[in-house]
């Protein structure tokens, strides 16, 4: 990958990327891992860009796609699903944000199921409901029904954290 | 809990520069593991394999002295080959910046066509090799002097140009057998490989459906 194309396309948009490697990973080495396999594709898949959408939704489906589809084998060969719950100490590693109500909330949105992390981490970016259907590939319909159903939970999660 | 989801997220990323992008190290050489390039890289060692094998089996029969054999089953295996290679170029069509659903709806359907396709290629190749096998055996020396030894040793036991009946009825009955149970013997084979990731994919689907019922 040239360092121009990353720095030109991929670097402004870093920000999603972390956003949503973040959701799937549970370790620092995890993150580095995922942030550069989404690299990676997006560079590879760079010449099918249609410009049918906008750069940073190409970005968001890429990250997405490999982050659902990325499976990462751990030391002991057991597989850890992104959906596994976090394990033990593994909040410190990640803990990258200075603000701790956002590591509560990334703590919560790692117990959701890994398309219902899709949903609602594309909801928070503020994307409206059909983008975030064209995203996932779904009805436009049910996404709000689902995003309240994934907030209640989120709540309930974020509510036992503190208590 | 004081604050709303929203607002935690906005408030914690205010500046979206703030965020600390992890150093980009020999990207290109990096190994791809997402499910994709895994699943292509495996069937790229099974091909491997299977090239090997064709090989360690020719010279092996032409080492006991059944080359025609180890030509034929060198030939058969190759045939493996080229088939998985023209399945694994179509994979590398699939659309990686489609939407998520059909992403992995067409990763599956291609996963679908790649089982449906050897199995019903093993359904023939099973018993061809078992058959292959069994008549070169009876055409060698040990096999014609078991036969001989049965034929004089059973004549009750009905023949056939001079062969005991229930071989050639215990090879058909096998080479069925492996017929029948190929793609029973294929999927143990690849839920062996690949059975996790095949899991995690339904998984995935069937979740993503969920959204749309």
């Amino acid at each position: 990958m040239g360092s121009d194309f990353y720095q030109s396309m991929i670097l402004p948009h870093a920000g999603i990327i972390i956003k949503i490697c973040r959701a799937y990973t549970n370790s620092q080495e995890d993150f580095e891992d995922y942030y550069q396999e989404v690299c990676l594709q997006i560079w590879r898949s760079n010449d099918r860009f249609n410009q049918q959408c906008e750069w940073s939704t190409w970005v968001y489906k890429i990250s997405l796609n490999v982050c659902l589809t990325y499976l990462k084998k751990t030391c002991n060969h057991h597989q850890i699903f992104a959906s596994d719950a976090l394990p033990a100490g593994a909040q410190q590693e990640v803990a990258n944000f200075h603000d701790s109500s956002i590591e509560q909330l990334y703590t919560a949105i790692r117990q959701l199921s890994e398309v219902d992390r899709a949903v609602i981490l594309l909801y928070l970016e503020e994307k409206s409901y059909q983008q975030i259907a064209d995203i996932i590939g779904t009805n436009f319909n049910n996404i709000g029904v689902r995003i309240g159903r994934i907030k209640q939970r989120l709540n309930k999660i974020l509510n036992r954290q503190e208590s | 809990m004081s604050k709303s989801i929203e607002s935690i997220w906005k408030e914690g990323f205010v500046d979206d520069n703030a965020l600390i992008a992890p150093r980009i190290n020999q990207l290109y050489q990096q190994k791809s593991k997402n499910i994709v390039d895994k699943l292509i890289r495996t069937i790229g060692y099974n091909l491997i394999g299977l090239i090997i094998g064709a090989m360690v089996i020719f010279m092996g029969l032409t080492f006991v002295g059944a080359p025609i054999l180890g030509v034929i089953l060198g030939i058969m295996i190759f045939a493996l080959v080229v088939i998985g290679k023209r399945q694994v170029r179509q994979l590398e069509l699939l659309d990686k910046d489609d939407n998520s659903y059909h992403y992995l709806k067409s990763f599956d359907g291609w996963l679908k066509g790649f089982i449906a396709t050897y199995t019903a290629i093993y359904r023939y190749f099973y018993p061809a090799v078992f058959i292959l096998c069994v008549t070169r055996f009876g055409f060698s020396d040990i096999g014609r002097s078991i036969i001989s030894g049965l034929a004089k040793d059973y004549p009750a036991i009905p023949q056939l140009f001079g062969i005991p009946v229930v071989f050639p009825v215990g090879v058909i009955i096998v080479a069925f057998s492996l017929a029948y149970f190929a793609a029973a013997i294929y999927r143990l084979d690849m839920n062996s490989l690949y059975g996790r990731q095949f899991a995690k994919l339904d998984e995935l689907i069937k979740d993503m459906e969920a959204i749309q019922e």
